[in-house]
């Protein structure tokens, strides 16, 4: 706040004695011993000097004491006089005495009351002039505060009189246009605005006058001050009309909103930079801001949409109802998502129709309520979202398929297979005095390929089955378990399996596990080098969630480049011919530790044989969230 | 009056359309020794048709089924729904004897009600022993016979 410090009043409101108590005391004294001193020598003298007739000086040195004292020295004078008479040894005639006291006494009585009258009327002037002196006073305070008033404003003050001129402005006005007050009092107001607003401006002053109203000015338009270097700002004007004795007197509040229009534009630049469509409405449903994005998505071309109601990009069939729907948002807004479980729709400006997601936001701004609403296009989505159905659905029919196609396998494949057996068997049995032995020895030879394709098969069917237990879960004693396995394997003298110490227990279904025990302890078994050996067994848990199990042997190990090959479907190491395999046995063991969730590795022990490590989840997945 | 009736005339009602699988059994009750009379169906609609024909080609209790369950026409499930909801055919006995040995067929077939379920073993010597106990069951078992009107 800009102002002078104020200055504490001078002047004190005069009062109705002008003198000091002193003087007042040495005239009352002077009057009374003038009045005592012609007292006396109206005693001693004879009357014919008419001495009485000085009483009225005594009146007229009280003068300026106030007509209170003019009566009281009016009546001691006259008591005075006479006292004079009566007690006066003057033998002068009755009547002559009589008559020249009465004079004496009229002079006496008029002196008084001119005195009286002069004390009044002074009085009356001196009241006079301590009023106008308030008067003035407050005025000029007044008028400080009026510029204290103007001073203290947030915005710049314009005073100005009926006929355009400026009248007054505030500091701030000063600083802001860059003039002195002194350079602006009396200059027409247009002195501040552009030069090619100029001319305008005066008619629509003059119509202001004619209608004034306390308004914002100009609003929806833009309008601008200039400076006195000439630069231009944007304002906003609020006028207030004053009604004066000196006049109709318009107060013009500007309000330089530059700092308000660049963040204004900022926030238009970020709407602009969004990732989405954005569309601002406000409560009547009139699209106040759409971004290049949003109108790229329904085909308009920049603020094309701006004013048309919301209504224009939703399809005919959902407009009825829609406007309704905009009133009882603004009526309790809060954030909402459209769109969730239907599909909304948008319309493009040439009638065409895609799918919509929108989430909209309520917003206070200065102009009142917004809604924020972000568009986005789903179509892409959508398509997305069908095709993986369509994939699934795909997936899940040829996994059928599958289940078909192995169930097939063990039952259409093998019956010829079967056929093929007996038959062979039959020959045997039905031709065999007259069979040559070479035939013999084919017809064993094709009884072992039979064989080894119903083991393939057998296999294949397991393989396809694997992980598809349906049998439930169970906490599992994995020793217990290993040890079931042992005994279906059949004794095997020359094999000793071990178990090395604790096994840590699994929560799972039972035979998943048993098979891939089974497995790897008959795959150990089976391609050992030696007709005996060793397999031991070992196993620790893994963090709280895995258990990790070791089948160790010390055959002849795997070397480094079949580590992977040893896993896939019917891959064998050595011709079938040596050892009787599917080629099955480790992609099973695979596909169920992969089912489980867990995963298979083989290394070569640092001496001699491989070992094989899996991990098994402790808990089913499915109970891990519970 | 119901005086009970010898066994010795089972005959075998043999639904299997594979000719192999058919000589396998004609084999293993020559093998037996046992002349019990089979009669082959190919499928079971066959088989059904056949079991409800009237007159002559009326097929004589008592008799046992032995029921393939993959079939053209009508599989063995089919044909034990169609049996088991005829009045009159309702009450006979069927061994399934199969090469299926998957858990939903044996769970559906037992819940039709079979008496018994058996794998075709691979081996004959298996295929024998089933062969032994079904002909010892059609000695000691009462079969459900013709209602004498």
């Amino acid at each position: 706040m800009r102002g002078r410090p104020e200055t504490p009043s001078s002047r004190q409101v005069p009062q109705g004695a002008v003198l000091s108590s002193p003087v007042r005391v040495l005239l009352a004294a002077a009057q009374v011993s003038l009045a005592l001193g012609i007292l006396t020598a109206d005693l001693w003298l004879p009357n014919s000097y008419s001495v009485a007739n000085a009483y009225p000086l005594v009146i007229l040195i009280g003068l300026r004491r106030g007509p209170r004292w003019v009566t009281l020295t009016f009546v001691g004078c006259a008591l005075l006089l006479f006292a004079g008479w009566w007690f006066s040894a003057d033998p002068m005639p009755a009547l002559v005495v009589s008559v020249n006291r009465g004079l004496t006494a009229g002079i006496l009585c008029v002196t008084a009351a001119l005195v009286w009258r002069v004390e009044i009327v002074r009085m009356q002037l001196r009241a006079r002039l301590a009023d106008s002196v308030r008067n003035s006073e407050l005025l000029e305070r007044a008028d400080e505060r009026f510029r204290l008033a103007l001073d203290s404003s947030t915005h710049s003050m314009i005073l100005v009189d009926g006929t355009g001129r400026i009248v007054r402005v505030n500091a701030l006005a000063e600083e802001v246009f860059g003039y002195a007050a002194e350079d602006l009092c009396g200059c027409a107001v247009e002195i501040l605005v552009p030069e090619r607003f100029r001319s305008k401006h005066g008619e629509l002053r003059t119509l202001f006058l004619r209608a004034p109203s306390t308004r914002p000015m100009a609003v929806g338009r833009e309008l601008f001050a200039v400076r006195k270097d000439g630069s231009e700002f944007p304002v906003e004007i609020i006028l207030n009309l004053l009604e004066t004795s000196d006049g109709t007197l318009v107060l013009a509040a500007i309000v330089d909103i530059s700092a308000r229009k660049r963040a204004e534009e900022e926030m238009h630049q970020m709407v602009e930079a969004l990732p989405s469509g954005i569309l601002v409405v406000d409560a009547k449903g009139t699209i106040v801001l759409a971004n290049s994005l949003l109108n790229g998505l329904f085909r308009y071309a920049k603020d094309e949409l701006i004013g048309k109601p919301i209504e224009t990009l939703v399809p005919p069939r959902h407009v009825t109802g829609h406007p309704e729907k905009v009133s009882s948002f603004f009526a309790a807004p809060v954030p909402t998502f459209l769109g969730a479980g239907r599909t909304l729709y948008g319309m493009r400006k040439d009638g065409q129709e895609f799918p919509v997601e929108i989430g909209l936001n309520p917003i206070q701004t200065q102009y009142g309520p917004r809604v924020i609403a972000a568009v986005v296009d789903i179509s892409a989505r959508l398509r997305t979202q069908k095709e993986l159905e369509l994939a699934a659905e795909d997936l899940r029919r040829s996994n059928e398929e599958l289940d078909a196609f192995a169930y097939i396998a063990s039952h259409d494949l093998k019956a010829p297979l079967r056929a093929i057996e007996s038959l062979s068997k039959w020959i045997e049995e039905d031709a065999a005095p007259v069979l040559p032995p070479k035939s013999r020895q084919h017809l064993e030879t094709l009884t072992a390929r039979v064989q080894r394709m119903r083991t393939l098969l057998d296999d294949l069917l397991e393989y396809s089955r694997a992980g598809r237990a349906e049998e439930g879960v169970a906490d599992i004693d994995v020793r217990t378990l290993v040890q079931d396995v042992l005994d279906t394997l059949g004794p095997n003298p020359s094999f000793s399996v071990d178990i090395l110490g604790e096994l840590p227990s699994v929560r799972c279904s039972r035979s998943p596990l048993a098979q891939v025990f089974r497995n790897l302890i008959d795959n150990a078994i089976k391609h050992h080098d030696r007709p005996g050996g060793r397999v031991q067994i070992g196993g620790r848990p893994v963090g709280r969630d895995l258990a990790e199990f070791r089948v160790t042997d010390d055959g002849p190990g795997i070397p480094a480049e079949f580590r992977e090959r040893v896993f896939r479907m019917f891959q064998t190491l050595k011709p079938r011919d040596e050892v009787e395999g599917s080629g099955m046995g480790l992609a099973l063991v695979r596909k169920v530790v992969h089912r489980n969730g867990g995963t298979i590795r083989v290394e070569n022990r640092s001496s001699q044989g491989s070992e094989f490590i899996f991990t098994w989840r402790r808990v089913p997945a499915r109970e891990e969230v519970a | 009056l119901n005086s009970p009736v010898s066994n010795t005339a089972v005959k075998m009602v043999l639904i299997e359309d594979d000719a192999v699988d058919a000589e396998s059994v004609d084999r293993a009750l020559t093998k037996l020794k046992l002349s019990t009379p089979v009669l082959r169906f190919n499928d079971g609609k066959a088989a059904i048709e056949g079991l409800r024909a009237a007159g002559k080609d009326k097929v004589q209790r008592p008799y046992l089924i032995l029921l393939d369950l993959n079939l053209p026409r009508m599989n063995g499930l089919e044909f034990l729904d169609e049996l088991r909801a005829d009045p009159l055919l309702r009450d006979n006995i069927v061994f399934v004897l199969t090469t299926s040995c998957d858990a939903r067929d044996i769970r559906e077939a037992y819940a039709r009600n079979v008496a018994g379920y058996i794998v075709k073993a691979r081996v004959e010597e298996g295929l024998l022993e089933a062969f032994k106990m079904l002909g010892r069951y059609g000695e000691l078992v009462e079969f459900p016979r013709e209602v004498t009107p």
